[in-house]
């Protein structure tokens, strides 16, 4: 089948059909002219199918004019047909020659990295050090060393094991095997104690080991030492020093003062705004889009996404700017308004600051209006750990 | 045969007897090889006189050869050597 495929592509046959009223005598001469004929099939009386040379053509057409032979060309086999009828056209060969280049080009590359058996290693991790080691999107697959690559990636991130690195097609695919590592071994040699993180009156404290220095009820400083590192025994007088724990449950507290005027000043939008468009490329920039800005104040929003061709980041960004104009309002609030403010402010002021773990167990409130405004004093109580191990020197 | 030959072939022949040498590489006489029904080779032929499907009619140095059949089919043809295929019915030597 492929030898056939070849002979087709590499022979240079012509197929012929020839009406003459005597192709005895044309076959005679064509063979007196060493023609080599092949194939020679009687279609009726006056017609014959056959096969010659490329080369031979010629001296055929000539021959053919002697006897009042009408030639026509059936077939044409070969590649050197093929190229010449490319040559004819160069259009077409131009565009034929820019295809096949892209497609090396295009099948010479990574344009995708595939990662499989990564289930605890981030695969951004991977992919970062992937790319400082020369694998990236775009880049020429004959000239990496993946072996290379693979035991750099073993060595740089612990909790891979083994790594083995296959193309398929133009896409890298990145077979990782996980290490299982050893989980960490709990200190109970370094002799610590147990101290407050924060302010609190001290309500459970649970000791595990160590002896405790406070009890329910204290209030225990921020710093202080709540349970010490130690054992004894009673009428032993050697100390044995240890690694104190304990869980030490307190009741702490978190303030926030919020003020606010009547005559509330604030920056209102006047809902005009320009925009600006332009493609960055390091210090230079192209504008597409240029708004003279001539806002006292504004609200700045800019986009900004790098541009990609064929997978591969180019430097060059297109940044959208929106310049939201600004001014001074002032608005006066009513009471309610005013404390309304404040208690809001207050909330999210807390929120921030109060630890995820705090069970809030009351909210204390005190409020205080004047001419100018209101002030609102808020106070969290919360149930928290405040116990934590400290290496004693 | 023999008396339809010429001075010129009978010469030839009686040499290639003289020197015990195979009769064809001096004489121009042609070689008919027939493989089964399906396939003909005629060496030292002298051209085509008739060829259709049916029917092929060579000159040769001896007169015409005739070989009949069906779907006949020249493979290859040159100046000393023609390779027919098809059917091959008969192979007839007119002088």
């Amino acid at each position: 089948m492929v030898r056939k495929a070849f002979s087709i592509l590499l022979d240079n046959d012509v197929t012929l059909m020839i009406s003459c009223t005597n192709i005895e005598r044309l076959i005679n001469l064509c063979v007196a002219e060493k023609i080599q004929m092949r194939e020679i099939q009687r279609k009726d009386f006056t017609t014959v199918l056959l096969k010659i040379q490329s080369t031979d053509y010629k001296t055929l057409r000539t021959i053919a004019r002697k006897v009042h032979a009408r030639v026509k060309i059936m077939n044409r086999a070969g590649i050197h047909f093929w190229f010449a009828k490319l040559c004819r056209r160069i259009f077409f060969a131009a565009g034929f020659g820019i295809f096949i280049l892209m497609l090396l080009f295009l099948s010479s590359r990574i344009w995708s990295i595939q990662i499989e058996g990564a289930k605890r290693v981030d695969p951004k991790l991977i992919i970062a050090e992937l790319n400082k080691n020369g694998l990236h999107k775009g880049c020429v697959k004959s000239g990496l060393p993946l072996r290379e690559i693979e035991k750099a990636l073993v060595q740089k991130i612990d909790e891979i094991s083994i790594v083995k690195i296959d193309y398929m097609g133009t896409t890298a695919i990145i077979h990782i095997t996980e290490r299982t590592l050893p989980s960490a071994v709990e200190d109970n040699i370094t002799q610590s104690d147990v101290i407050a993180s924060k302010s609190g009156i001290i309500e459970k404290l649970v000791v595990y080991k160590g002896i405790p220095l406070m009890k329910p009820g204290d209030y225990a400083k921020q710093g202080q030492t709540i349970v010490m590192g130690l054992v004894s025994d009673i009428g032993n007088p050697s100390n044995i020093f240890t690694h104190a724990k304990a869980a030490v449950t307190a009741k702490t507290w978190y303030e926030t003062s919020i003020n606010a005027d009547y005559n509330y000043k604030f920056e209102q939008r006047t809902g005009r705004f320009k925009q600006q468009v332009y493609y960055e490329m390091g210090k230079y920039k192209l504008y597409v889009k240029k708004g003279n800005i001539d806002y006292q104040k504004y609200d700045k929003i800019e986009t900004k996404s790098a541009r990609e061709s064929f997978g591969i980041k180019l430097p060059i960004h297109k940044v959208i700017e929106y310049y939201y104009e600004k001014k001074d309002t002032v608005k006066r609030l009513s009471f309610e308004e005013a404390y309304e403010y404040c208690m809001k402010k207050a909330i999210a002021r807390l929120s921030r600051i109060v630890p995820a773990n705090a069970i809030l167990r009351n909210v204390k409130l005190y409020k205080k209006s004047d001419k100018k405004g209101v002030t609102v004093t808020m106070l969290y109580i919360m149930e928290e750990n405040i116990g934590i191990e400290k290496t004693a020197n | 045969m023999s008396s339809a030959l010429s001075a010129n072939e009978r010469v030839r022949n009686a040499l290639s007897r003289a020197l015990d040498v195979p009769g064809d590489t001096i004489s121009d006489l042609p070689i008919l090889h027939v493989t089964g029904a399906c396939e003909a080779m005629i060496e030292n032929h002298k051209g085509i006189q008739k060829f259709n499907s049916e029917e092929l009619i060579l000159y040769s140095s001896i007169g015409s050869i005739r070989i009949t059949g069906k779907k006949l089919k020249i493979l290859n043809i040159n100046s000393h050597e023609l390779i027919l295929t098809g059917i091959i019915e008969s192979v007839q030597y007119a002088p």
